[in-house]
């Protein structure tokens, strides 16, 4: 798994696997919005099929307890189905890209 | 005919309308209105009309994609607040595709105030007899005694069970019931007809059986007891079809009583059985049971189900029935029996129901075992322990991301729930104090000499490799069927609970021992 960050977006290319990855990407997106006052935080996932119930649970806790808004950008279909599955689509605001 | 005149004829068939209508060109731009839309609106022109102010679907559907599914269905109705000067008044619209000559329009129409109170009246009965009936279905889930589905019953033996309604409560029950003592009830029921009635003969049956079962008596006497209630409240031509075995595993010994089900089927040795109805089935008439003893010696796996399994025609205008037996061999778990089978059928007809009880040979098979210590970092470190064995093994880079997926996910479980006993809900209060990550590390100190131990099991069945990855914590456990039962009613916005149902869509079969301390899962990794 690769990670960068350009302004509000983290892109995430490769696929999103274990713990560390999970915390990786927790880490970008928290120096994100530290570093940013409000607005939309986007993660870009551009292979992953897949992400692990804890970094699901940090997505919702920004939603929750911070300013910003937060979408997840996903290029995988199967990512898509099993988001839709979760009920997580609109509460996430997952766009297919 | 040319379009000037085209455009006349359409244009005098929307004055006579006696609703306010438009007629939009296939780019949504307005093309003319007719008086009643000028008065509700105080338009002068069609041209001044623009819609996203005037109109607000309530569904938050842009109107732009109302407009494609016109292209699609003749009429869409949708609902949406109008902007009539200062007022804001609900109403419902009417969109339709006109085709004149090559040239498409669209015509808008915003329906009378009797149609939309009657609309109305029918979509509040709509939503209400909605709401009743998903009530109902998680009545009779709730009801639902299913004490071994996703369980390890005894070494190496694994419970599954499939249950979908055609309506959305059924005539098809089922139950497994943990007797005691290594002994297992299970059963299915299929009352006749469909919907509410059979649902009412389903459950009381149900209530019936489980009633009996508790008094431990033996499965005749539990068997004849059923019919003597069921004599009861069967009307005149009404039948009941079940199926129920008895399973003592250490005795490797199965009872059955069929009652007009179809086949059970049973691989022993690699060799596929049917054991068919000794039992006609059950009307008011009904006396006496035909029980058979078979015995479950060689045992790789067995199935009961019922007829909307089986009953149905395949996309190639053949009887599903005819696979059956070649589905059920192949497949290794109830969910890969249903990949198979819903490959080849159009749609369900009726309820389908089933149980699938799977044991795993201790021969042709390669165990490798991990272990690690109660911290993240430990658990990263063994994942990828894990990672690169398989991919020795020679699993293929798309399957093993899955697998790591799961073992990750499974692990993690086993950490914060098991090792450091945190429940959901706890997690839940402390992720939304944001307090969890310096609760996980003091959780650490404290157990991190708890073990956390994996198996990786590869069986090489026929031309198929199946693993099995075993992953054991020191915690308490938890009541697994409970668990399973309120998955599916899970509230979008909990920060967890998601792991298993993720780990249910990417395993092949997700199983934990009694305790809940203990989980495996399987997969099939390769198929020949």
């Amino acid at each position: 798994m690769e990670l960068s960050i350009n302004s509000n977006q983290v892109f995430v290319t490769g696929y999103v696997e274990g713990i560390e990855d999970s915390n990786s990407v927790m880490n970008a997106l928290n120096s994100v919005i530290k570093n940013s006052k409000g607005g939309v935080v986007s993660l870009v996932l551009e292979e992953a099929f897949v992400i692990p119930s804890s970094l699901i649970g940090l997505l919702l806790e920004i939603k929750e307890n911070y300013e910003h808004e937060i979408e997840i950008l996903a290029k995988n279909e199967k990512l898509i189905t099993l988001m839709k599955r979760l009920n997580l689509i609109d509460v996430l605001n997952i766009k297919k890209i | 005919m040319n379009s000037a005149i085209l455009n006349s004829s359409i244009f005098e068939l929307i004055d006579s309308l006696d609703m306010p209508s438009f007629l939009l060109e296939s780019n949504l731009s307005p093309l003319y209105m007719n008086k009643k839309a000028c008065s509700f609106y105080s338009l002068s022109s069609a041209y001044d009309f623009n819609l996203d102010k005037l109109l607000v679907p309530h569904n938050n559907v842009p109107l732009t994609e109302l407009f494609k599914k016109a292209l699609i269905k003749p009429h869409v109705l949708f609902d949406t607040t109008v902007h009539k000067k200062a007022k804001i008044k609900d109403q419902v619209c009417i969109i339709t595709k006109m085709q004149l000559g090559n040239q498409v329009y669209f015509f808008l129409g915003l329906l009378d105030d009797d149609f939309f109170k009657s609309y109305k009246e029918l979509q509040s009965k709509r939503n209400y007899y909605e709401s009743e009936y998903q009530r109902a279905l998680l009545k009779q889930i709730k009801l639902l005694q299913d004490d071994l589905s996703h369980i390890e019953i005894e070494n190496n033996l694994f419970v599954d069970s499939f249950f979908m309604p055609l309506d959305t409560v059924s005539g098809d029950m089922y139950e497994t019931i943990d007797l005691g003592n290594g002994d297992y009830l299970f059963y299915i029921i299929d009352a006749m007809g469909k919907g509410m009635s059979a649902s009412f003969t389903a459950m009381q049956t149900s209530a019936c059986i489980k009633n009996s079962s508790s008094h431990s008596i033996g499965f005749r006497e539990l068997v004849e007891l059923f019919l003597g209630f069921v004599h009861t409240i069967l009307l005149d031509n009404e039948i009941l079809s079940i199926i129920l075995i008895h399973f003592t595993p250490i005795k490797e010994k199965l009872e059955i009583a069929n009652f007009g089900m179809p086949s059970l089927l049973m691989q022993q040795n690699q060799t596929v059985h049917n054991f068919y109805a000794t039992n006609p089935p059950i009307s008011q008439y009904t006396k006496t049971a035909n029980i058979d003893t078979v015995s479950t010696k060689g045992l790789d796996k067995l199935m009961l189900y019922s007829d909307g399994v089986n009953e149905l025609i395949t996309k190639s205008n053949e009887l599903y029935d005819d696979y059956l037996e070649d589905d059920f061999k192949r497949s290794n778990t109830l969910k890969e029996f249903f990949i198979y089978r819903d490959e080849k059928i159009i749609k369900n007809r009726d309820d389908v129901s089933a149980i699938y009880i799977r044991f795993f040979q201790d021969n042709n098979l390669i165990k490798q075992r991990f272990s690690t210590k109660s911290s993240i970092d430990e658990i990263g470190l063994c994942a990828k322990e894990i990672k690169q064995f398989l991919f020795k093994m020679g699993v293929k880079e798309d399957v093993l991301i899955e697998i790591s997926f799961l073992i990750n996910e499974l692990m993690m479980n086993s950490l914060e729930h098991g090792n450091y006993g945190i429940s959901s809900e706890q997690k839940e209060k402390l992720i939304s104090n944001k307090d969890y990550a310096a609760y996980l590390l003091q959780m650490e100190k404290e157990n991190i000499n708890k073990k956390i131990n994996v198996c990786i099991s590869y069986y090489f069945i026929e031309d198929t490799i199946l693993l099995k990855i075993t992953i054991g914590d020191e915690g308490k456990g938890f009541k697994v069927s409970k668990y399973f039962k309120n998955l599916e009613v899970m509230e979008d916005k909990t920060f967890n609970g998601r792991g298993v149902v993720m780990v249910k869509e990417f395993s092949d079969g997700i199983y934990y021992n009694k305790q809940g301390n203990i989980v495996t899962i399987v997969k099939t990794i390769y198929k020949g």
